[in-house]
C-alpha cells in the first residue's frame, strides 16, 4: 500500500542488500492470477477455440469419455456412419453415480411428478445396434433396452435385459468404467447424450453433450 | 534497548528482562497447550455423542499396553532431559532426547500399526471415532517427535546457552503433553 | 541496507539477486503439489483407470503445496533451518519489497494482513455481485446451472467469514496497532505472525479455486450429509478454511501473549486500552473454538478420503451441525467484538470526553465472549424439540444485554460532549445504527416461533448482513479512516470521505432492509429461482447492491489515494491520548525510541484543550 513512502526509514545493518527484480515479480504474480482466472471462468471457451483450430476431427477406434460432476469430457464428438468404435466411459466422480444415455427427439417426462422432470430421450440411439462389452469395472447396472448386447466379461448382476426399464444406459459407480465396441449405425444427424440419474439434476447441471454423426 | 536506557546495574535489568521473557514464553506455551487440548476434549465428546460407550472389540489390548508403557518411559526421559538442560548439560540433554526419540518413535509406530491394521467398517453407525482419536494422537506424536529431533539437532550444532535453554525445555514439555494426552486417551479407549 | 553517511565515499552495495519470495513460494507450492499428488495418485494409492486427481492425492498435494508456499516465502531460512540449529543469513527486503516477503515487523505484517483481507473482501464482493445479477431474474438466466449459483454463494460466504470477518480487525489492525497501543516495539512472537500472514492468501486461493475440483453446494456452512455427496470441490473448502483458521489461531496466540507480557511500564489492567480488551476477548474465543472447527473439518476430510463414516448418512450428520455451530456462533462474536472495541476507542477521542462507564464496556465484552458459547443451537431450531430450544432461546436473548453495554458506553460518552463529526465518527455512528437493526432482528429470530417461520428466508440473510457488514465492515472503514494518518502520515479528503460514507450507507441500508420485507414475503435462501411476484423487489435490491459494491470500491480507491498522496498532517491529528498516536506518523522501524511509561488513563479528556497535543499521560520518559 504505502511501501514506497517508507523505504527511506528502513535502516538495517545488513551488509547484503536483497534485490529481486520487480519485473519478474509482477509478471510472475499476475500470470498466476490470470491463469487462475482463466481456469475458473474461461477454460471451456479456450478449449473450444483450440478444438476449432484443429478443424473437424472424426472420432474412430478407441474414444474416451470421462464423467465428472456434472459434465462430460469431451462434451461434443463427431462420428461417421460405418466406423468401428470403442467407446470407453469412465466415471471420475468420487461420490456420484453417472450414466450416459444417447438419444434425441425431445424428452420423456415423468407424468407422476408435478415439475418438469425429464427422465430420458424419446428416441434411443442404441435401438437395434449390436454392442460388445469389452471390459467393465464397478458398473452398477446396464439397461440394454433394444440393443443387441454381447458381453465378454461374464455377465454379472449388473446387466438388465428385461424390457420396460428405459433406454440403453450404463450406470457407473464412482470410479467405474465400461468399454462398448460397436460400428456406428446408419443414423446420421445430431444426437445428444446426457446423465439422468438423481432425477435429472445432473442433466440440468450441465451433464450433457452432443454427437454429430456424419453420413458415410 | 534496556541496556541503552538503564541507569542502574545492567546486569539486574537484563535479569528482570530475561525473567519476564521466560515467563512470557512459559505462559504462551501454556496457552498453546490449552488450545491444543481442545481437540482431545472434542474427540472424547464426539465419541460419547456418536457411539456412547461402544468400542469395536478388535482394539489390541497388548499393543495398547506396550505402547503406553513405552510412551510413559519416554515421558520420564523427556523430564530427565529438561533437568539436564536446566543444569546446562547439553550432551546429557542430547542423550536423554535420543532415548525419548527412540521410545517415542517406537510407541508412535505401534499406534500407527493399530491404526493401519485395524479392520475398518465404512458403514459403521458408530463413526469409527476411535480411529480418528488414535490418529489425532499419532499426528500430534509425529509433530512432537519432529520438534524433539529439531531440538536434538540444535543442541548438537549450537549447544545450550541460558537464553536458548527454554526452547529445549519447551520441546521436551511438548512431548510430555503428547504422552499425557495419550495416557488419557488410552484410559478412555482401552479401559473405559 | 548499508548505511552511507554524508561525506563517506559511497559504499559499493553488495546486491544479492534472489528470486522474488512470492514467486519462489508459488513455484515450490506448484512443485510440491505435483510431486505429492502424483506420488499418491499413481504410486501409493492408485485407483482404477489412474485418474490424475483422487481425493487422497489432492489432500496430500494441497498439504505439500501449502508447506512449499510457506517455506518458499521465507519460512525455510527463517523458521525451519534455525529450529534445527542451522543459521542462514537471510537479509530482510526493504522498501515496497518487504510487503511481499517474510517480515517480522508487526507493522508490515499488519499491512500484509489488511491487504490480503481487502483482496478477499473484493473477490467475495464480486461473487455477491454475480449472485445479485442472477437474482434479478426469476429463472436461471445469468448462471447456466443452479450448482454454479450455489457455489458462488458458498465462496462468497466462506471468504467473507474466514478471510475478512475474522482477519481484518484481528490479524490486520490487531497486529499493526496492539503492540503500539501497549507501548511495545514488537509483538511477542514476530516470526510466527510473519509466517501466519501468508496462510491467508493461500487459504483464499484455495477456496476460490475449489470449482476446479468440482462444485460444492453447501454454502459456507458445509452442512452434512449434503457435503458428503458433493464432488471434490468441498475438499478445497475444508482445506482453505483450515489454512485461514490456522492463521487466525496463530495471530490469537501471538496477540494474547503480547497483551499479557509486552505491556509498557505502568500500563496496568485498569489502564489497558479498550481495543486491547477486545482483542483479548476475541483471542480467547479463537484459542478455544478455532481448534474445534479445525478438527471438525479434518474429520470431514477423513470422512471422504479414508473413508470414515462420521457425518455420512449412516453416521451422524447432526453431529457435524452441532460441531459447526458450536464454533459458528462464537465466530459471529469473533467478528463483532473487536468492532465494539473500536467504537469505544474512536468515540472518546472524537467526543473529547472520558470514556463513560469503561468497566461496564469491558464487562460487556467479556460477557459477550462467555455467553457466545451457549447459543449455538439457535441455528438448528428446526432439528430440535421445544424443550431443548428454550434454554438456547433464553441465552440468545440474554446476549443482547452485554451487547447493549457497548451502546451504553458510547452513548454515555457522547452525552453532552464536544462531539466532532468526522468521517470515522460518522462511520461509527452508521455502524451503531446498522448493528442495532441487526441485533433487534436477532432478538426476534431467537424466538422459536418466529425462527421456525423465518428459517432459511432472506429475513435471516438481512439480519446477519446487518450485524456483520453493519457491525464489522462499517467499523473497519471507520478504523481505516481513523488510523489512516497513523499508517501514512497523510489525511483523507473529508468531503470525499463523507461522500463515501453516505454512498455505502445508502447502498447497504437500501439493499438489506428490503431483504427483511422480501424474507417476510417468502423469498428463500440458497435458491437462484423464485416465484415471479418477488421479481420487482429483487431488482430493486440488486440495484442497491451494485451501488453498495461501487461504494466500497470508491472508499478503497479513496483510502489508497489518501495513503499515497493525501494532505500531510501532524502526527496526532485527532489529539488522541492512546499510545499509538504518541509515535511519529507513519511510525519508524522501532515505534518507540525509548520504552514509554504510562502514568494515567488514556481516555481522560477532561484536561484543558492545550494539553492534548502534549502527551502528558503516557509518553517517553527518560530514565
Amino acid at each position: 500500500m504505502d511501501g514506497e513512502d517508507r523505504s527511506k526509514e528502513t535502516v538495517g545493518s545488513d551488509a547484503v542488500e536483497v534485490d529481486w527484480s520487480r519485473r519478474s515479480f509482477l509478471i510472475g504474480t499476475s500470470s498466476v492470477l490470470a491463469a487462475s482466472a482463466i481456469a475458473l471462468f474461461e477454460s471451456s471457451n479456450i478449449a473450444k477455440a483450440f478444438s476449432a483450430l484443429n478443424g473437424l476431427q472424426v472420432d474412430s477406434g478407441l474414444t474416451k469419455v470421462y464423467q465428472q460432476d456434472y459434465y462430460y469430457i469431451p462434451n461434443q464428438m463427431t462420428w461417421r456412419v460405418g466406423t468401428p468404435m470403442t467407446l470407453h466411459i469412465h466415471n471420475l466422480s468420487p461420490t456420484h453415480f453417472h450414466e450416459m444415455q444417447i438419444g434425441r427427439g425431445g424428452f420423456q417426462r415423468d407424468p407422476n411428478y408435478y415439475t418438469d422432470l425429464r427422465i430420458q430421450f424419446n428416441e434411443d440411439f442404441w435401438d437395434g445396434v449390436p454392442v460388445t462389452i469389452k471390459e467393465e469395472h464397478a458398473v452398477d447396472n446396464l439397461v440394454t433396452n433394444k440393443a443387441i448386447v454381447t458381453s465378454i466379461p461374464k455377465p454379472g448382476p449388473w446387466l438388465i435385459t428385461a424390457p420396460g426399464n428405459g433406454n440403453f444406459s450404463p450406470t457407473l459407480r464412482p470410479g467405474g468404467s465400461i468399454s462398448l465396441t460397436f460400428t456406428v449405425p446408419n443414423k446420421p444427424g445430431i444426437w445428444e447424450y446426457g446423465c439422468f440419474v438423481q432425477g435429472f439434476i445432473h442433466y440440468a447441471d450441465g451433464m450433457k453433450g452432443t454427437i454429430n454423426i456424419l453420413p458415410a | 534497548m534496556a541496556a541503552r536506557t538503564a541507569m542502574g546495574s545492567a546486569q539486574t535489568r537484563s535479569d528482570v528482562e530475561s525473567r519476564i521473557e521466560q515467563r512470557k514464553m512459559r505462559s504462551a506455551f501454556a496457552i498453546f497447550l490449552f488450545s491444543m487440548s481442545v481437540p482431545y476434549f472434542m474427540m472424547i465428546n464426539v465419541r460419547y455423542i456418536m457411539s456412547g460407550g461402544f468400542i469395536p472389540p478388535a482394539l489390541d489390548q497388548t499393543t495398547g499396553a506396550i505402547q503406553t508403557v513405552l510412551l510413559v518411559i519416554s515421558l520420564l526421559t523427556a523430564v530427565a532431559a529438561v533437568r539436564r538442560v536446566q543444569q546446562g548439560d547439553g550432551r546429557g540433554y542430547k542423550r536423554m532426547t535420543d532415548v525419548t526419540l527412540f521410545l517415542g518413535g517406537v510407541g508412535t509406530l505401534m499406534q500407527g500399526y493399530e491404526l493401519w491394521y485395524h479392520p475398518l467398517n465404512p458403514m459403521s453407525h458408530y463413526g469409527e471415532t476411535f480411529l480418528a482419536t488414535v490418529g489425532l494422537s499419532v499426528v500430534m506424536g509425529l509433530v512432537g517427535l519432529l520438534v524433539l529431533a529439531a531440538g536434538r539437532e540444535r543442541v548438537k550444532r549450537i549447544g545450550v546457552t541460558p537464553e536458548r535453554q527454554l526452547g529445549y525445555e519447551l520441546s521436551s514439555w511438548y512431548w510430555v503433553f503428547t504422552v499425557i494426552t495419550w495416557v488419557a486417551l488410552y484410559v478412555e479407549l482401552y479401559l473405559l | 541496507m548499508s548505511v552511507a553517511r554524508i561525506g563517506d565515499a559511497p559504499l559499493p552495495l553488495r546486491k544479492k539477486q534472489i528470486m522474488p519470495p512470492v514467486i519462489r513460494g508459488l513455484l515450490w507450492a506448484g512443485i510440491g503439489f505435483l510431486v505429492v499428488n502424483c506420488l499418491v495418485a499413481y504410486l501409493l494409492d492408485p485407483q482404477y483407470g489412474d485418474p490424475f486427481i483422487t481425493q487422497p492425492s489432492v489432500v496430500f498435494g494441497w498439504i505439500a503445496a501449502t508447506a512449499g508456499w510457506l517455506l518458499g516465502i521465507g519460512g525455510l531460512e527463517n523458521v525451519l533451518l534455525p529450529s534445527f540449529g542451522i543459521t542462514v543469513t537471510y537479509p530482510e527486503a526493504t522498501g515496497w519489497r518487504r510487503y511481499f516477503a517474510y517480515s517480522t515487523n508487526h507493522k508490515v505484517i499488519g499491512i500484509q494482513y489488511l491487504v490480503s483481507s481487502t483482496g478477499g473482501f473484493f473477490i467475495a464482493g464480486l461473487a455477491a455481485m454475480l449472485m445479485r445479477i442472477q437474482l434479478m431474474g426469476d429463472h436461471m438466466w445469468f448462471f447456466p446451472y443452479a450448482g454454479q449459483y450455489i457455489e458462488t454463494v458458498g465462496i462468497h460466504g466462506t471468504i467473507m467469514m474466514f478471510s475478512v470477518g475474522t482477519v481484518a480487525l484481528v490479524g490486520g489492525l490487531g497486529n499493526y496497532l496492539i503492540p503500539m497501543m501497549i507501548g511495545s516495539n514488537s509483538s511477542a512472537f514476530p516470526r510466527m505472525s510473519a509466517l501466519s500472514v501468508w496462510l491467508v492468501p493461500a487459504g483464499i486461493m484455495t477456496v476460490i479455486l475449489s470449482p476446479l475440483l468440482g462444485e460444492w453446494t453447501t454454502g459456507w456452512r458445509g452442512y452434512e450429509p449434503l457435503a458428503q455427496n458433493d464432488p471434490n470441490g468441498i475438499l478445497f473448502y475444508y482445506l482453505g478454511v483450515l489454512a485461514l483458521t490456522l492463521s487466525s489461531l496463530m495471530v490469537s496466540l501471538n496477540l494474547t501473549t503480547t497483551i499479557l507480557f509486552k505491556r509498557a511500564k505502568g500500563l496496568t489492567w485498569n489502564r489497558l486500552p479498550m481495543y486491547a480488551w477486545g482483542i483479548l476477548a476475541v483471542s480467547l474465543l479463537n484459542i478455544i473454538w478455532l481448534p474445534e472447527i479445525e478438527i471438525t473439518f479434518i474429520l470431514a476430510v477423513l470422512d471422504r478420503v479414508v473413508p470414515l463414516p462420521f457425518f455420512t448418512a449412516v453416521g451422524s450428520p447432526i453431529t457435524y451441525l452441532e460441531l459447526f455451530w458450536l464454533f459458528g456462533h462464537p465466530e459471529v462474536y469473533i467478528i463483532v467484538v473487536p468492532a465494539f472495541a473500536i467504537w469505544m476507542e474512536i468515540m472518546p477521542v472524537m467526543a473529547r470526553k472520558p470514556l463513560f462507564a469503561r468497566e461496564w464496556g469491558i464487562i460487556g465484552l467479556i460477557f459477550v465472549m462467555m455467553l457466545s458459547g451457549f447459543v449455538w443451537a439457535h441455528h438448528m431450531f428446526t432439528n430440535m424439540r421445544l424443550t431443548e430450544m428454550l434454554p438456547f432461546s433464553f441465552f440468545t436473548e440474554m446476549i443482547s444485554i452485554p451487547t447493549g453495554f457497548a451502546y451504553m458506553v458510547v452513548i454515555g460518552t457522547l452525552w453532552r460532549s464536544r462531539f466532532r463529526m468526522t468521517v470515522p465518527s460518522l462511520f461509527v455512528l452508521m455502524s451503531m445504527f446498522n448493528f442495532l437493526i441487526g441485533g433487534m432482528t436477532g432478538v426476534f429470530l431467537a424466538d422459536p416461533v418466529i425462527n421456525l417461520q423465518l428459517h432459511d428466508t432472506f429475513f435471516v440473510v438481512a439480519h446477519f448482513h446487518f450485524t456483520i457488514i453493519g457491525g464489522m465492515v462499517f467499523t473497519w472503514l471507520a478504523a481505516m479512516y481513523y488510523w489512516l494518518p497513523k499508517f501514512s502520515g497523510r489525511m483523507y479528503n473529508s468531503k470525499m470521505g463523507v461522500l463515501g460514507a453516505i454512498w455505502v450507507f445508502i447502498g447497504f441500508d437500501g439493499a438489506f432492509s428490503l431483504m427483511f420485507i422480501q424474507g417476510l414475503r417468502g423469498m428463500n435462501r440458497w435458491v437462484p429461482v423464485y416465484p415471479p411476484y418477488l421479481q420487482g423487489i429483487n431488482i430493486v435490491i440488486s440495484i442497491f447492491a451494485f451501488i453498495l459494491g461501487l461504494g466500497f470500491l470508491f472508499n478503497l480507491i479513496h483510502i489508497a489515494w489518501a495513503m499515497k498522496s493525501g494532505k500531510k498532517v501532524q502526527e496526532n491529528p485527532w489529539q488522541s491520548k492512546t499510545l499509538e498516536w504518541q509515535t511519529t506518523s507513519p511510525p519508524a522501524e522501532e515505534s518507540f525510541a525509548a520504552a514509554p511509561v504510562v502514568t494515567g488513563s488514556f481516555y481522560d479528556y477532561e484536561d484543558d484543550d492545550e494539553s492534548f497535543s502534549i502527551p502528558t499521560t503516557p509518553g517517553p520518559v527518560s530514565m
